[in-house]
């Protein structure tokens, strides 16, 4: 889980730098997600669905709460909802 | 003495039974008829006044959120009793977040995704845990979206409510896997579903429903106002709201579109600021400013014995300043046979939960966290 952890948090590193593109751009985000993706897949446990039912599935920062996500969620990871607020 | 007793009598009246106050009388736009809007407080045993307000069908359930309880009143305000209250053991409802009553008694939502389930008397039944079936690997699904796996979804926590039919809850779900979500995927707004038919036997869901309108196409990307509401009508019937749209859908009970409706709200501010890049999706204070400061619709409540559709909208702020989305303006619309017959500006916590008698209904909620009270609305006209 530790590692899930990591490399979440990796990835959203990742992300928060590269250059932001708003409206109007003409951006690529496409192969900004695979990079994410890839990171992701590789910090997934497998039955990373069934942990849920130990409780065991990680919450994560989403809309202002940490708050329980599907597994293939691109969310970073938290304890609670002060590491949303960094 | 007397004095004594007079004080005595004055205590009991106001905290023994529920203390109505604010009662406004508005106008429909076009004069048809008048709403009349009245906040009946009730005092709880202990209050935090975080928590919400929902209806059984003959009392007004007070959830408190912090404190963990459910309290039941009835529609003047008076405490009937105290329903059910989060325990220690592992085995036990932990937390509450919402309830939903209904003709087997009442659907409670505990920690995470787990559901306990009570019988009318609110004696415990069995809990279960929101699953989806294992048809893919996680990573492969990485790789490999697919839009109609419910592996790929979760549920919805804006606004959230979990309408009971038979042996099943419907629940608004969302999708962010990492390529195939509403910040940098056109596919999303045509491809992903909206709502998941969950069993009530064991958690799974069933079942994924609803796609987002047309207009949604019209934007590149508004992934802050994807949300929407339902309504399940007692025929089968589904009316759905989309934040975005003026348009109210009906489906029939075999999820056929059968109707539309709607019109726009007044002076909604709707140039949506559109994002195209997924780290827009860690940045609260663009989430914040979105839900503060746009105009989008709401919650949607249907009488369909009387024909009547509630919709509210907030209609967005010219504010400067980052506030919340319970400081954005909120007004009702009124429909009659698919016709706007009012729209009136109400509480921006206005949320209708239920009927108590023709042309009178309950609305979660008054919370006023400095005067620690709270209390619900009953609307009539």
């Amino acid at each position: 889980m530790k590692k899930l952890s990591f490399l979440i948090v990796l990835g959203v590193f990742f992300t928060a730098f590269l250059p932001s593109q708003q409206v109007q751009a003409d951006p690529n985000p496409l192969s900004d997600a695979i990079s994410l993706a890839k990171v992701i897949a590789e910090g997934i446990d497998k039955g990373c669905d069934n942990l849920r039912e130990s409780g065991a599935l990680q919450k994560r920062c989403k809309n202002l709460d940490c708050i329980p996500v599907a597994c293939i969620s691109f969310r970073k990871a938290c304890g609670s909802l002060s590491d949303c607020e960094k | 003495m007397r004095k004594v007793f007079i004080n005595i009598i004055a205590f009991l009246f106001l905290y023994g039974c529920g203390k109505k106050e604010n009662t406004a009388l508005v106008t429909g736009v076009d004069d048809q008829f008048s709403v009349k809007l009245d906040t009946v407080l009730i005092q709880p045993s202990r209050s935090s006044q975080v928590g919400r307000f929902e209806w059984t069908g003959s009392e007004v359930l007070y959830i408190d959120h912090l404190y963990g309880f459910i309290e039941s009143y009835s529609p003047e305000g008076n405490f009937i009793k105290r329903e059910l209250r989060i325990l220690q053991g592992p085995e036990e409802l932990a937390s509450i977040s919402s309830v939903s009553a209904h003709e087997y008694g009442f659907t409670v939502k505990g920690e995470g995704w787990t559901f306990y389930e009570h019988d009318k008397e609110w004696k415990f039944q069995r809990k279960y845990t929101v699953y989806a079936d294992a048809a893919y690997e996680v990573d492969q699904l990485i790789q490999n979206p697919v839009a109609s796996s419910t592996m790929m979804y979760e549920l919805q926590h804006y606004n959230d409510h979990f309408p009971v039919s038979g042996d099943y809850f419907y629940a608004k779900v969302d999708c962010e896997h990492p390529t195939f979500n509403a910040f940098i995927n056109p596919s999303f707004y045509k491809e992903a579903f909206l709502v998941a038919k969950i069993s009530r036997r064991d958690g799974k869901m069933e079942e994924l429903l609803y796609h987002f309108p047309e207009t949604y196409q019209q934007y590149r990307f508004v992934p802050f106002h994807i949300f929407f509401d339902f309504h399940i009508g007692s025929s089968g019937k589904h009316w759905l709201t989309f934040e975005i749209d003026p348009t109210i859908y009906v489906y029939d009970a075999s999820k056929s579109l059968v109707g539309t409706f709607g019109v726009p709200g007044v002076n909604m501010r709707t140039s949506y600021p559109e994002t195209r890049t997924l780290d827009v999706a860690f940045d609260t204070d663009l989430y914040r400013q979105s839900r503060f400061k746009d105009g989008f619709y709401k919650d949607i409540f249907v009488d369909e014995e009387a024909n009547l559709v509630f919709r509210t909208y907030r209609t967005g702020t010219n504010n400067q300043t980052i506030g919340e989305e319970s400081e954005n303006p909120l007004r009702l619309q009124i429909y009659e046979a698919e016709q706007l017959v009012s729209d009136i500006a109400v509480p921006v916590k206005f949320r209708l939960i239920g009927k108590v008698a023709d042309r009178r209904y309950i609305a979660d909620g008054f919370y006023d966290e400095t005067a620690e009270k709270q209390g619900f609305y009953v609307l009539s006209f």
